[in-house]
């Protein structure tokens, strides 16, 4: 705020978005000064005369003045001066605030609202106490050079449960008044690294070092996940994740913070096998675990802190020490979390390391050459960052530039529009009343004026994958969750859905008997549907199932309304097994971190999920309905495009996988079907990263493709988006074998997915494996391919099993890679001739 | 590549309807795991596992289907060619036995001639008391007795067996059953007994009533 005072601009306020805000502040102070006023009066010679009766006032002058009409006066015209000075400084300060707010409605009215979220977050910054953040930086500083040193300690006999911490975290944070959340993170995160690093003497009494704890812990997952904008793991439960404390890892040197966990995790090492019992808190970070974790397994083994890691999307990582699984086997945690960042740099910072490690180079180098990956990491990201920054700054820029013409623009389209229906007057104005459609505020109107900035951005992600903070903002656009939004629309169909769920219990005594209209039936056989899956939807997530204190998250009920909304607001289609996961993964988008741009509501993620099901997801034509159903509704059109993707597709660009899988007699079909259904979600060579890049490709608009894809002629874009259109008047013939929207997606995502894992595939040679491998599988397929392998070939051990897991997923920059290939090859209209050749 | 010469392959498909504990039941037997909240299979999966009966090794390959209504189009895509099908249902719940009965006609008509089937009542855990024997008392929650299960089971030639994934009981059992039944096949495979599925008591009918209500909405997709 201080920064405004020194600009002076005092122009005339004409911008309209902000005026709102004045209108708000105005009354609001009047309103106080007002009240202020009232107190003054009271306690004033005056006495209110005006709100007493005639015969009171009578009384009073009487009593209080003598019936002296002078002396009456006298002293009312002392409390009108007295009342009118007192106006004056408050209009003075009122003025002062409108001009500081002008001033600040100028500077904001020429920015962008991402760049006035920008400032409004560094004011935030600012606000928080600047002297402690320098202080606990330098704590950490000493830290680490403590480390470089290799003098770390770890206590040994402190067992910490995650009440001790959350014991200590009430007592060491204060709570500065409105800063409370961030800064208690910190203080959290600060607790962690005590027990672990330096403080063998804090053991005697916890809570008095906890004052002087110095922070290294969550720099050192936050280094590593800065690289990637993500937000710092939250380690602990208790922090919020959405608590931002992305600006902590500013002043970090990402590559010192690192090589000092290394260290840290080495001497822990050490510790461990000296003392078994020792329990410790070091918290390996979710990023650092899963890069490393290939060459130092033995990390995941130390890791046996009773609390609990949760990695950034609220996954369980540890998940032995809280769940009641009876696990016999040496089974590993599930590698839900391991992180793909933007560029897949991870890939060789990780084999990097293993070479590092593994030729056990003399340490300080081991350092140094660490420091120069992970700057080498960092610059690669934060490049990408920067692209994104710009882009989307770009963007909105643009979008503001053309308001005026737009909004001109629109007033004609209205004007045309009032004429076309009170006139008749049809003559061929349909043209630019389509070019005037509004979509999405930052999205398509663009590119009626420049078509730049939408090849920058399909290259983008095409590139990196949406940056996870504008994901929330981007899908909710692409998804047309929107425009489909109606509001209060959703409150209606969590309302209804209360109803009748409220019908059934009051009707339904027992099973056998109940008598509803087939809809409803219909409905309530969704709603037990659903409520079997609901606990079963992300069981491992923190947002889902609260395993710490045994109750279901905050995302469950989401999901559930979310779900129930659904089947009452698309009876027709219903829901369908799946549906939960997809909707839990939308739902993961809520609590993730979004530095700048829009916090996505339950609501939005409705929509996004209704615009999934109705625009993105492929659409078949069912000829005997005439009408279109979504994909999970027509298997047999999907079983007959699998035929084509098999036997002419994948014989024709991978045919070294095509005769392996004839050859092992492996039915591909069968497998892909399930990739289809469950829309790439859990499957094992996909993490969830790459899940939501795999679904930024899908979510991008039609349209972009024509602009970065010069070969698919625009008149065909044309015709498809002119069919979709006329849904109501179907022409049997011409749609029996219409291709559905991103149908060719879909093709190119499966023959690319296949196309990355082909080595693989050829090298496991075995249908059993290979089956296990492909199929969708609801456990961790690693054991199986681990113990499997174990016989039959040369000698692995339960360490190697994470490098199992990290080999078998794919990278985002290769699955793009094919994706553009295929996706320029496979053309409807060859589609439609295999399609009518099969038949 | 084929597999060492004493394992025969045994190719086993999972039917039921959903929430039974046809995963747990394989993830119990396959890796000897349970898992509470265990997400819900989508299309199918496919595991494996070795079982040594007698003298012989068997190598199930087993194909975990979806049990949602809706899916069960895509079923035959997997009990195609299968010489095993397991066909669950949960003891608690009387409307998966009526689902049950559905697969094991469905089984009869459309698989191959010669599978073995086995229906399996899970969840047997759940009528279990404190002291580790069934729970007879009016709060038990079982709602499917064992003789309805062994009368199904009789009628159409099956075998039969009542299974707790959670807590591992008679889970092998199951496993060991089919393979020791499969070389015997074909002494059973035409059994007449089959396509009486009117029932008998009048548990049966109430049953039934509600079998028809689940057909009446659910029946829109099947048809493809």
């Amino acid at each position: 705020m201080s920064s405004n005072k020194n600009n002076n601009l005092l122009f005339p306020l004409d911008n309209n978005e902000e005026d709102p805000i004045i209108r708000h502040t105005q009354p609001s102070s009047s309103s106080a000064s007002s009240s202020s006023f009232a107190n003054h009066i009271t306690f004033n010679g005056g006495d209110n005369l005006h709100q007493l009766k005639t015969s009171q006032i009578l009384k009073l002058i009487q009593l209080k003045y003598n019936n002296d009409p002078i002396e009456l006066i006298k002293q009312l015209s002392i409390d009108v001066l007295k009342k009118e000075s007192e106006l004056i400084v408050e209009r003075q300060e009122n003025f002062l605030y409108q001009q500081k707010l002008i001033k600040l409605c100028m500077e904001f009215s020429n920015l962008s609202t991402l760049e006035i979220n920008k400032r409004i977050n560094d004011m935030d910054h600012q606000l928080s106490p600047p002297s402690q953040l320098n202080q606990d930086s330098k704590i950490v500083q000493s830290l680490i050079n403590e480390a470089l040193n290799d003098k770390l300690v770890s206590n040994n006999n402190n067992s910490h449960t995650t009440s001790s911490t959350k014991d200590k975290q009430r007592v060491s944070s204060p709570a500065p008044i409105q800063l409370k959340s961030k800064t208690t993170t910190i203080h959290e995160h600060d607790l962690l690294p005590i027990d672990s690093a330096t403080s063998s003497n804090s053991m005697a009494s916890p809570m008095a070092s906890i004052q002087f704890a110095p922070p290294p812990s969550i720099p050192l997952s936050s280094s590593i996940g800065s690289l990637d904008y993500y937000k710092p793991n939250t380690n602990t439960l208790m922090s919020s994740p959405s608590s931002s404390t992305h600006w902590l890892s500013k002043w970090f040197n990402s590559s010192e913070d690192l090589s000092s966990s290394i260290l840290a995790k080495k001497s822990l090492k050490e510790n461990s096998l000296n003392d078994d019992n020792s329990t410790t808190i070091v918290k390996v970070p979710v990023e650092l675990e899963s890069m490393s974790s290939p060459i130092i397994p033995e990390l995941s083994a130390l890791d046996t802190s009773v609390s609990v890691n949760i990695d950034k999307y609220g996954f369980f990582n540890d998940l032995n020490n809280i769940t009641t699984t009876t696990v016999t086997a040496t089974s590993t945690p599930p590698p839900q979390s391991s992180q793909t960042p933007p560029q897949t740099e991870s890939k060789g910072f990780a084999d990097s390391l293993a070479i590092l490690i593994q030729n056990k180079i003399p340490l300080n180098q081991t350092i140094n050459q660490l420091k120069q990956i992970s700057k080498n990491h960092d610059l690669t990201n934060l490049q990408i960052e920067n692209e994104w920054d710009e882009l989307i700054r770009d963007i909105n820029r643009d979008f503001y530039k053309h308001q005026q013409d737009r909004e001109e623009k629109y007033h004609a389209y209205n004007f045309k529009r009032l004429n076309y229906f009170t006139t008749g007057n049809r003559n061929n104005d349909n043209q630019s009343f389509n070019n005037l459609e509004i979509f999405g505020l930052m999205g398509l109107n663009l590119l009626k004026f420049d078509d730049t900035n939408y090849v920058k951005l399909i290259n983008l992600i095409y590139k990196s994958g949406i940056l996870i903070k504008y994901r929330n903002l981007l899908w909710f656009e692409f998804s047309n969750g929107k425009n489909l939004c109606v509001n209060g629309e959703y409150q209606q169909l969590i309302n209804k859905s209360h109803q009748i769920m409220q019908k059934s219990e009051s009707s339904e005594i027992d099973d056998e008997n109940v008598e509803v209209d087939d809809v409803n039936a219909g409905i309530l056989n969704n709603i037990n549907q659903i409520n079997l899956d609901l606990h079963r939807t992300l069981p491992r997530n923190y947002y889902f199932n609260n395993l710490i204190e045994l109750k279901p998250g905050p995302n469950f009920y989401k999901l559930k309304r979310i779900l129930y909304s659904f089947i009452i607001y698309k009876p027709e289609i219903g829901y369908y097994q799946g549906m939960n996961k997809l909707v839990g993964n939308l739902l993961l988008l809520i609590n993730q971190p979004t530095i700048t741009t829009l916090i996505l509501k339950e609501e939005d993620i409705f929509w996004i999920f209704i615009g999934i099901i109705e625009e993105i997801l492929p659409k078949y034509y069912n000829s005997s309905l005439k009408t279109y159903q979504l994909f999970y509704q027509s298997f047999s059109n999907i079983q007959l495009d699998l035929k084509i993707i098999n036997h002419v597709y994948l014989k024709k660009y991978i045919p070294t996988l095509y005769k392996l899988f004839s050859k092992l007699n492996i039915d591909v079909e069968i497998i892909i079907i399930n990739w289809w259904l469950s829309l790439f979600i859990d499957l094992n060579f996909i993490d969830l990263d790459l899940w939501f890049k795999i679904f930024d490709i899908l979510l991008i608009n039609n349209y972009y493709e024509i602009v970065t894809n010069g070969e698919k002629t625009i008149e065909n874009e044309n015709d498809e988006v002119n069919a979709d259109a006329d849904d109501k008047d179907i022409n049997n013939n011409q749609h029996e074998f219409d291709i559905p929207n991103n149908l060719i997606k879909f093709f190119s995502i499966t023959l690319s997915i296949l196309k990355v894992l082909e080595n693989q595939l050829i090298n496991l040679d075995s249908y059993e494996l290979i089956y296990k491998f492909l199929s969708y599988s609801t456990y961790d397929i690693t054991n199986h391919l681990h113990t499997d392998t174990e016989g039959s070939t040369n000698t692995t051990n339960s360490s190697n099993t994470s490098a199992i897991i990290d080999k078998f997923k794919i990278k985002y920059s290769d699955l793009i890679k094919h994706y553009q290939y295929f996706n320029k090859r496979i053309t409807k209209v060859d589609i439609l001739n295999y399609r009518k050749s099969l038949k | 590549m084929s597999f060492p010469n004493p394992t025969t392959s045994v190719k086993l498909v999972l039917l039921g309807e959903a929430a039974v504990g046809k995963s747990s039941l394989v993830l119990r037997f396959v890796s000897n795991e349970f898992q509470e909240n265990k997400e819900p299979t989508i299309g199918a999966a496919f595991l494996t596992q070795k079982c040594t009966i007698g003298s012989k090794v068997i190598k199930y390959e087993i194909w975990d289907t979806a049990g949602q209504e809706r899916f069960a189009s895509l079923a035959p895509m997997y009990y195609r060619n299968a010489q095993a099908a397991i066909v669950v249902y949960d003891i608690t719940k009387p409307a998966s036995f009526i689902k049950a009965r559905h697969w094991v006609k469905e089984l009869h008509e459309q698989a191959s001639k010669d599978i073995t089937i086995a229906l399996v009542g899970n969840k047997y855990d759940l009528v279990k008391n404190d002291s580790g024997e069934e729970d007879d008392s009016e709060n038990s929650l079982r709602k499917v007795s064992i003789e309805e299960g062994q009368n199904l089971a009789d009628e159409e030639g099956i075998l039969f067996f009542e299974t707790s994934a959670k807590d591992g009981f008679n889970v092998n059992e199951v496993f060991i059953g089919i393979g020791n039944h499969i070389p015997e096949s074909n002494n059973n495979s035409n059994n007449p007994l089959g396509g009486n599925s009117n029932g008998n008591n009048e548990g049966r009918i109430d049953l039934t009533s509600n079998a028809n209500n689940i057909n009446r909405s659910g029946g829109g997709e099947c048809a493809c």
